[in-house]
């Protein structure tokens, strides 16, 4: 493939790329006040340095996903599981995985995978801590397709407050 | 240009090599050796281990009572990015590996330093399809034969790396490269090629191993007149694809060499090549004095779905009869007469949806609801096989194969594609589906007399590496993840494993110097050799 013609792949790819779009948003600075507010989003999500980090950062999520897929991600978070770390060489990016295990003092944690292999589990619980295993030291290790973050219904978010939320992300996306 | 370098200390390390090692150390490689290399298993002297294409090792300081002390000896950095893909050679205590770029080196096997490098000036023009990669040399007397991304041949001094000769075995710009190890037979420098990303015409040459002359070529795509040009629709055949990028084998005994096709091109679209498209995805039973053909095995006819049949045709003995067996990347484990040909069995050891009848030899044959569609036709195994190019190992004792597997469904699309030389000729896209479950992979051991799964060991996630036997009871192999392993053979429980940092897309291998026995084996931009403390 000639020079040319992967810039012309690159523009093709670009123009059927789907973003959200401002027409598609709402208010941005009530969606800012959800985030870190009843919402309660920045209890694990990081914008521009501010939040939780039990989820992927989303300062750059509302410049680079289309609407569908911000809607998805609020309203079946598990459906498609956020990607994590890649690796070069790797096939696949690690995904944002639920993980439970009991360590070998019984102590159990929950969290997220941030990276594994088969001999060793690099994981964050629910309380931001870092945990670093030895899966043959444990005493059970499960993993689960469920996402930690809930599904955010119409009883939990209107379609008012999802535009709202979106249109924040859609802001901060955009610096 | 070439450009080989030699440290200043490099003659002074070779003194020494030469004392040390006793009177046989840098004994020509003679082609009787090559034929009785189960005589030196110290040594590792072509790309399979043997001409059986087994990738055992026989020796067995390293067993299942002590494989959880290894330790890693040394290592060396290509400091190049890409795949590693190199299985070096060792030949009396120098190690001959090759890197990304094709960059070849020799090392002391003991210490992993450097006696000398080569490195071939590629042109920007070159057309490899999947990385700037090469899986290693060959080596007969006194030079060691790296065939090139450009299409070239390459004959190197063992001692010093030197170019003795260079030919030029077709056009790059076209798509024409080579990525595999060359196989010596007798005097001979055998090579396949690689593009059928790129419409090109497959063959496989042979070449003097004492002056580079061409001594026949074999095209994996017979041309007008010839038997089999029948199964290509229209001059469909010039642009065919057929290449042959995988190490092959020899049987001294029939004196026949066994190698293996790719996919027909365009990869992803049969409209236009109606037929058969022999000789690709075959199995070729070549006499090596001449080229010719003494029989063929289709594995997948007229292909859509990237199917290369380019992993390694292991050679078994079972009593009285004599087998090749390939777990194919079109996801079943055949086993195969090599006297005559005849198919014995082909048995699912991944999950398969393009084939659900046999034909009357017993072949599986594609669904006609399995070809890729302008919409995308979901089909399993997906374009990176159940396998790939990844060394599968037979172990003699054990009598298992054990092959990395992958499970991958794919959705193949296809659209209409014109051909234009040195441009990638697929003829279609494919993506991954849209399944909840993430894709895997496991190490798999086969009974050859069955068909069957003897055992499976999960990956974390699919792998590229390959596999290596012992006669210490283990198989190694390597995961994407970066993990080097070992494991019992004969259960397959994991004895021993050595994070390094980056994939392994390399097979081990094994050899032993004064006495100690090393596995060796490319993970990320460095060779890693291990041993007992």
């Amino acid at each position: 493939m000639s020079d040319g013609e992967i810039w012309q792949v690159i523009a093709y790819l670009r123009s059927v790329e789907k973003k959200a779009s401002a027409e598609t948003a709402g208010n941005a600075a009530h969606g800012k006040e959800l985030f870190y507010g009843t919402a309660a989003c920045g209890t694990c999500h990081m914008m521009s340095g501010k939040g939780g980090r039990l989820g992927p950062d989303l300062s750059s999520v509302g410049g680079s996903r289309s609407f569908e897929y911000l809607v998805e991600s609020m309203r079946n978070p598990s459906k498609r599981l956020a990607q994590g770390i890649s690796e070069p060489l790797k096939d696949f990016s690690q995904e944002y995985e639920t993980v439970t295990v009991v360590t070998a003092d019984g102590t159990k944690l929950i969290g997220v995978v941030l990276n594994e292999d088969n001999f060793t589990l690099q994981m964050m619980d629910t309380r931001e801590q870092l945990r670093l295993l030895q899966k043959d030291k444990l005493r059970s290790y499960e993993k689960s397709r469920e996402s930690l973050m809930p599904a955010y219904d119409q009883k939990m978010l209107s379609d008012k407050d999802l535009q709202d939320l979106i249109a924040y992300l859609l802001a901060v996306g955009a610096q | 240009m070439k450009r080989p370098t030699m440290p200043r200390s490099a003659a002074f390390i070779l003194l020494a090599i030469v004392i040390c090692s006793g009177p046989s150390a840098h004994a020509q490689v003679t082609a009787q050796r090559l034929l009785e290399s189960g005589k030196e298993p110290q040594n590792w002297l072509m790309y399979s281990g043997d001409y059986a294409g087994r990738r055992f090792s026989a020796l067995d300081q390293v067993n299942t009572s002590n494989a959880a002390k290894l330790v890693p000896k040394w290592a060396y950095q290509t400091m190049a990015g890409g795949k590693f893909e190199t299985t070096p050679l060792v030949v009396d205590g120098v190690l001959y590996g090759t890197g990304q770029d094709d960059r070849v080196f020799a090392l002391d096997a003991r210490s992993g330093r450097p006696i000398w490098t080569y490195q071939q000036t590629l042109p920007p023009d070159i057309r490899p399809c999947c990385g700037r990669v090469n899986r290693g040399v060959a080596i007969l007397g006194d030079k060691v034969f790296v065939a090139t991304l450009d299409a070239h041949v390459v004959a190197l001094d063992s001692k010093t790396g030197s170019v003795v000769w260079d030919v030029n075995a077709a056009e790059h710009s076209k798509g024409y490269s080579f990525t595999l190890a060359p196989l010596v037979i007798k005097n001979l420098v055998l090579v396949g090629i690689s593009g059928g990303e790129y419409g090109i015409r497959g063959f496989i040459d042979a070449y003097d191993a004492a002056t580079g002359e061409r001594k026949w070529r074999f095209h994996n795509i017979p041309g007008p007149g010839e038997p089999g040009h029948e199964t290509w629709e229209g001059d469909s055949w010039k642009t065919g694809g057929a290449p042959a990028w995988i190490t092959g084998t020899y049987d001294p005994v029939t004196n026949t060499t066994f190698w293996t096709t790719g996919n027909p091109a365009p990869s992803n679209r049969g409209e236009g090549r109606a037929g058969d498209n022999l000789y690709s995805n075959s199995l070729l039973a070549l006499d090596p004095d001449t080229g010719k053909l003494k029989w063929h095995f289709q594995f997948t006819q007229h292909d859509e779905h990237d199917y290369d049949a380019t992993q390694v045709p292991v050679m078994i003995d079972d009593g009285d009869r004599k087998l090749i067996a390939q777990a194919n990347r079109n996801g079943f484990f055949y086993v195969i007469d090599r006297t005559n040909g005849k198919l014995l069995s082909a048995t699912s050891y991944a999950k398969v949806s393009w084939s659900s009848t046999k034909d009357a030899i017993g072949r599986p044959v594609p669904d006609k609801g399995a070809s890729p569609t302008p919409e995308g036709n979901k089909v399993c195994p997906g374009a990176f096989g159940a396998t790939n190019w990844m060394s599968p190992t037979y172990d003699p004792q054990t009598r298992l194969f054990y092959v990395t597997a992958r499970e991958q469904c794919d959705i193949f699309s296809t659209a209409p594609q014109s051909y234009d030389a040195g441009h990638a000729y697929y003829g279609s896209a494919y993506f991954p589906n849209d399944e909840a479950q993430p894709f895997w992979g496991a190490l798999r051991a086969l009974d050859p007399a069955t068909g069957k799964l003897k055992w499976e060991w999960k990956h974390n996630s699919p792998s590229w590496a390959g596999v290596l036997s012992t006669a210490g009871g283990l198989v190694f192999t390597g995961d994407a993840e970066g993990n080097v392993i070992a494991l019992d053979a004969a259960s397959g429980k994991v004895l021993w494993h050595f994070q390094c940092g980056s994939s392994v897309f390399a097979a081990p291998m094994s050899f032993a110097v004064d006495g100690k026995q090393y596995v060796a084996v490319a993970a990320g931009s460095a060779l890693f050799a291990f041993a007992l403390p």
